[in-house]
């Protein structure tokens, strides 16, 4: 059971991988590799639980309780934004390659190899 | 290669590497036990330092605001690299917007789709607001506010007011917002090196916890963040739409 | 005291303030004036700080956040004389790219600038940087705007696809970065590099803290470009703007394997055992550098060629690094500055034959460049420099690098050293021969992978003179490359740097005590013998020479050396497929054998 989390951690990442590697559309791997991305964020933010922990805001409620680590929360946020930053210019750049070339299919005729 | 040899060779590699992951994850403290000392400083500290009730955005805009600096100019970046490779090309035009569909006469929103985003176009709008606003006390903050705000003008979108959101571009209004959310993080962190302080620190009246007006410059740093994402945002989507709608390549005589 | 935030903050001030004046964009030399200015005063920060770093390291924490109760609850810039002499680099790469993009480089709008400066931040910021998470983010920056510089020509398909590349597998690196982070934030709880490597310290070796080194590892050695991970680099170099590919190749690609350094030494090296650390590396670096200087030899697409060439020096570079040597960390320091500025000269050169001539093909150009006499000659310097010709920086480097190396009982890199050297600078110096001077015929070997399309958008077709402010960059980049070779201060700074950059406990110290500790004065700096340098400068000249050379040499013995290499040669080339997927799996393989080694070893 404690390991769980890590399992689907390691899942996502793997998939994700397994996405990319036999890909045959420029959408789909933008999918891909958010697919694996997250598992970045599924870690830290298991990294950060604390059992039986809370939200880390104090304000309306009073007395002490146990809160889970907000620091991961904020790597988190950060690399969210990474991501989905990294995925507009993915498709940005898929879209522009499917008009100039009339496919999304990135193994075909890669313009330069050798 | 071919795709037998690749998948034999990804399905080899994944399960080992999967393997190793797994070995290395499950040797961590016990899940559910963590106690980091950055956690136990943070939850400590924030209340009487800082009068913040929020640790997220305490730590994202305070304690590691410098990430957060950088981390906005990511999405600035993004913007200005999303508007370089979607700019209409030499041997493209501009077209009015026409229904790829042939026996429609022209593009007309079902007037329940219209009404829909009517109604929800300024409540989306106002709890993009709130949340940017009161990020520093409650769940959300810049971002996620900013992607709020943002959404509200996909509501114009989707009800098929799309006219306007096409002429968002670089020297419209909303660029202007972008980059000046951006400058004005930049400069909110500098301000503290007119007296002597190092960058980012938080100089300004930490005000009664719980308050709109509290944590120093938390509120104000959201509110740039607030500005930048959501004109980042409507930027984007404009591009993109602009490259789906009207951008067509020159028949080639 | 506030220098130290100012390489960041002033350029990514001004890229949004660019942004902002979006009516200058008719007006050209506005623009290039401003970003030219802004990248002039890095510089000028940046040797204010390397002067201060020389006598004590610097720590400036943000926000005023420093130590609470010891612990580091803020980001700190650490700014030891390595971190500084990068920055140093990269602001000097800037301003030599913006100096020859003033020149007819077709800017769309206010985006090339803006860009620039934007990558030009995340260059300072991520080597100043002494937290892991804010490496990570200035990564990303460099990333994200690395990527949009790559597809800037979006008229034709191989930027588009060397940037989808480029995006991809350097977001791979970014996620293994994260899990590493990840794992070493679940067993010490903090960010900062000092911090983690004191909390790690005398505590016994897990699983997830060997795999969090290599998960790491992997992460900055996509960015590094060495064997397996290094497929998206010629995609990406090869098709980006110029200005662009002088700073990846000159700085960017050297920021990811200093990264593995600067954690190794921070963090890991009293941790981990050396030997698994050291012989992967060294393995890695023997591999990449000679299959980049293999590649190199096998291109006619001039900035394919000089990519390869990058791909093979950071083999080198790696190498290098895995000696986990004071004297073998100064060389290197030196190469990575020495061969910054000459790659950078290099890819200026092809940019003034973009703008002659709208192309970068080999055979295209055989011949017709006649008239370029003064890029010409400093194309065949720079190819001499590549391969290490006394007194350029790389020659220095080298080696220093090479007398540790024999110290410390590996001899036999020596040679691997040499022969990535003659390739690389053979292959430049035959293409040089041949565009410039009309010499020899075609080689049999470069004759697939034709360039690809015109090169239209940079620049329009010139047939004038080569306008001084193009040649003036590439000059003095070789000069300075000269001077980091020729006078003793570069030397004596690098010898400091290094050692400053192998005092874990005196880093870590400064961190986290505060107290500025004084490394001790160095006993004697090593000046590195000709010898070396001119025999690999004259394998170099023998191998364009083979490639060249008309009549006799092209009988027999040429039939037999083709026989012999055709088959590692289209297994090469077969590899470097250019299919994204094929990446992935190269990088999944990598990974997996890199971290079953962390287990395996602790």
């Amino acid at each position: 059971m404690n390991a769980l989390p890590f399992l689907v951690v390691v899942w996502l990442l793997v998939v994700g991988l397994y996405g990319i590697a036999t890909c045959r559309n420029s959408i789909y791997l933008v999918s891909a590799l958010f697919v694996a991305q997250s598992s970045g964020y599924l870690l830290l933010l298991s990294v950060g639980y604390v059992n039986n922990g809370t939200a880390p805001i104090t304000g309306d409620i009073p007395g002490t309780r146990i809160m889970v680590d907000p620091v991961v929360q904020a790597l988190t946020l950060t690399d969210i934004v990474v991501g989905a930053t990294v995925s507009a210019l993915l498709l940005a750049l898929a879209l522009q390659r499917h008009k100039r070339s009339g496919t999304l299919d990135p193994k075909s005729e890669p313009p330069m190899r050798g | 290669m071919n795709d037998r040899l690749r998948n034999t060779l990804f399905a080899l590699a994944a399960a080992l590497l999967a393997g190793c992951l797994v070995a290395a994850f499950t040797s961590l403290p016990t899940f559910g036990r963590q106690s980091g000392a950055y956690r136990a400083l943070v939850l400590e500290s924030m209340e009487p330092m800082r009068h913040a009730q929020q640790a997220v955005a305490a730590v994202t805009f305070d304690y590691r605001g410098f990430d957060t600096l950088a981390e906005e100019f990511i999405l600035f970046a993004a913007v200005a690299g999303g508007l370089l490779l979607l700019r209409r090309q030499e041997d493209e035009e501009t077209r009015e917007p026409t229904d790829q569909a042939p026996d429609r006469a022209g593009i007309v929103a079902a007037p329940a789709v219209l009404g829909l985003g009517v109604v929800m176009f300024p409540f989306t709008l106002l709890l993009g607001i709130y949340v940017v606003l009161h990020g520093h006390l409650t769940p959300g903050g810049g971002f996620q506010g900013g992607v709020l705000v943002a959404t509200a003008f996909y509501y114009v979108y989707l009800s098929g007011e799309y006219g306007d959101l096409l002429k968002i571009k670089r020297d419209h209004l909303a660029s202007h917002l972008e980059a000046a959310g951006a400058m004005s993080y930049a400069m909110i962190g500098a301000l503290p090196l007119l007296s002597d302080y190092h960058y980012m620190r938080n100089l300004f009246p930490l005000g009664v916890s719980g308050e709109l007006l509290s944590t120093g410059t938390l509120p104000l740093l959201n509110t740039a963040v607030g500005i930048e994402v959501a004109s980042a945002f409507v930027l984007l989507i404009a591009a993109f739409l602009r490259q789906v709608l009207v951008i067509r390549r020159e028949k080639k005589s | 005291m506030n220098t130290p935030p100012l390489p960041v903050v002033l350029p990514l001030f001004m890229a949004a303030l660019l942004a902002a004046l979006e009516q200058l964009r008719s007006r050209r030399r506005v623009l290039d004036v401003l970003s030219l200015l802004t990248a002039l005063a890095v510089v000028v920060f940046d040797l204010l700080l390397l002067e201060r770093s020389l006598a004590a390291t610097l720590v400036y924490w943000f926000g005023d956040w420093s130590l609470m109760r010891g612990f580091p609850v803020g980001i700190a810039f650490v700014i030891d004389p390595a971190a500084a002499l990068l920055a140093l680099l990269a602001s000097l790469l800037t301003v030599a790219a913006l100096l020859f993009s003033w020149h007819h480089f077709h800017a769309v709008r206010t985006y090339y600038h803006t860009l620039m400066l934007l990558f030009l931040a995340s260059l300072q910021g991520f080597a100043l940087t002494g937290d892991l998470f804010n490496m990570f983010v200035f990564f990303e920056l460099m990333g994200v705007a690395a990527y949009a510089l790559t597809g800037y020509k979006i008229e034709e398909s191989g930027p588009l696809e060397g940037g989808l590349n480029f995006a991809v597998m350097n977001s791979l690196g970014g996620l293994m970065v994260l899990l590493g982070i990840g794992l070493l934030y679940a067993k010490t709880g903090g960010l900062n590099l000092a911090w983690i490597g004191a909390a790690l310290h005398g505590k016994p070796v897990t699983a997830p803290v060997g795999v969090a080194f290599m998960l790491l590892s992997v992460g900055f050695l996509v960015k590094g470009a060495v064997f397996p991970f290094h497929f998206w680099l010629p995609d990406a170099h090869s098709v980006a703007p110029t200005p662009a590919s002088v700073l990846f190749s000159g700085i960017m690609v050297q920021l990811g394997l200093y990264a593995v350094a600067r954690i190794y030494w921070v963090v890991f090296s009293d941790v981990l055992a050396q030997a698994p650390v050291q012989s992967a590396f060294l393995g890695i670096g023997i591999v990449t550098l000679l299959a980049g200087g293999a590649m190199a030899c096998l291109q006619r697409h001039l900035k394919r060629l000089l990519a390869y060439s990058t791909v093979s020096h950071s083999g080198l570079i790696l190498a290098g690094f895995a000696l986990h040597e004071r004297q073998a960390l100064e060389g290197t320091l030196l190469y990575i500055f020495g061969h910054g500025l000459i790659k950078g000269g290099l890819f200026i050169a092809t940019g003034i034959l973009v703008y002659h001539f709208r192309s970068v093909d080999e055979k295209q150009l055989h011949g017709k460049c006649r008239r370029l006499k003064i890029t010409g000659v400093l194309f065949l310097l720079a190819g001499l420099a590549l391969a290490g010709l006394p007194p350029f920086g790389t020659w220095a480097g080298k080696g220093i690098i090479e007398e540790s190396a024999r110290g410390l009982g590996y001899g036999w890199l020596v040679p691997f050293f040499a022969l990535g050297s003659v390739l690389t600078g053979g292959a430049v110096l035959r293409a040089g021969g041949g565009i410039f001077f009309g010499l020899g015929h075609l080689d049999p070997f470069s004759s697939s992978a034709p360039a690809s399309g015109e090169e239209g958008a940079e620049a329009e077709k010139s047939r004038g003179p080569t306008p001084v402010i193009m040649i003036l960059p590439m000059a003095l980049l070789l000069l300075s490359s000269l001077g980091v070779g020729l006078l003793p201060q570069g030397q004596q700074v690098a010898a400091l740097a290094a050692a400053r950059f192998v005092d874990r406990d005196g880093y870590r110290h400064v961190v986290l005590a505060g107290e500025r500790r004084m490394t001790p004065p160095l006993s004697r700096v090593a000046r590195p013998g000709l010898g070396g340098g001119l025999i690999a400068a004259a394998g170099a000249v023998a191998l364009a020479t083979l490639f060249l050379a008309p009549g006799p040499l092209h009988g027999r013995a040429t039939k037999r050396i083709k026989s012999i290499v055709r088959g590692p040669v289209v297994l090469l080339r077969r590899v470097h497929s250019g299919y994204i997927g094929d990446y992935v799996v190269w990088f999944t393989v990598g990974t997996a054998a890199l971290t079953l080694l962390a287990l395996l070893s602790w």
